[in-house]
């Protein structure tokens, strides 16, 4: 019973000891990347684009002219005109200056993020991305 | 616009980056789910029976996808499935590996609060999204 005891005490300390190197590593590689130039500028553009009201309004009003779209497209009544309404919309918001920063910055963003997920996954012998990740369904 | 493009160095994030590989390759989840695939690895019944529900599983993906009755394949798939609810080495394969995603999940969600981003949808490859 004292063996048991003891060897599973033992395990709890290894546990222990896991978690907390866990924790120290998690908090060092966040430090680190956030103080990377890329992550520093993601950030600032999403932060750009987040309080932009123009971009709000026009945001707002492409995501209205999709839900438009989809019902006319249900219903079978979409014609030419609403096609290409709706693809001069999604011009318009591709091409506001702070959706370029986010999305320059989120490509910058996206790179670093997938070399270190390389040097992770390399390490652990499988995609850590792709298992800790939300399940099916792209990032978009 | 100048030409030259600033390198980056980023020594320091890939050290950072595989000391916390290191530290999640130390969790008890990871070192219960290499076990148990070291295990089914040793056990030829065990990796007998994976090999046919995977082939079973795409018979009836094969046979679906073909509209063809499936009830052959449906069967001999939930034969097996009762075959390795019975298997001891392949219940523990399976039990850790669920353990081992949770685990992976929750590390994933303690990035996320830092960094201001999901680091693993942002580490899929892109989608033709947008």
């Amino acid at each position: 019973m004292s063996t048991n005891n003891g060897a599973a005490s033992s395990a709890d300390a290894a546990a222990a000891a896991a978690t907390d190197k866990l924790k120290q590593s998690i908090t060092e590689f966040t430090a680190t990347l956030r103080d990377d130039p890329a992550v520093i500028e993601f950030r600032a553009a999403e932060a750009t684009l987040e309080s932009d009201p123009a971009f709000a309004r026009l945001s707002e009003d492409y995501n209205a002219r999709v839900r438009e779209f989809q019902t006319r497209q249900t219903e079978g009544t979409l014609t030419q005109d609403d096609i290409n309404s709706l693809r001069e919309l999604q011009a318009r918001v591709n091409e506001h200056p702070a959706a370029q920063r986010f999305i320059a910055a989120r490509e910058e963003v996206s790179a670093l993020v997938h070399d270190c997920n390389h040097e992770i996954s390399s390490l652990l012998g499988f995609d850590f991305g792709a298992a800790a990740g939300p399940r099916g369904g792209c990032s978009c | 616009m100048s030409s030259h493009t600033a390198v980056i160095d980023r020594t320091q994030v890939k050290n950072a980056a595989r000391r916390f590989a290191e530290a999640i390759a130390g969790t008890p989840a990871i070192g219960e789910y290499g076990a148990a695939v070291d295990a089914v690895r040793a056990d030829e019944a065990a990796l007998h029976l994976l090999q046919q529900l995977q082939d079973a599983r795409r018979a009836l993906q094969m046979s679906a996808d073909w509209n063809n009755d499936a009830s052959t394949e449906r069967q001999r798939l939930q034969q097996l499935e009762a075959e390795v609810e019975q298997n001891a080495a392949l219940q523990r394969l399976f039990a850790s590996q669920k353990a081992m995603i949770d685990q992976l999940q929750i590390i994933n969600a303690q990035l996320r609060e830092p960094l201001g981003f999901d680091f693993a949808a942002l580490a899929r490859p892109a989608c033709s999204c947008g």
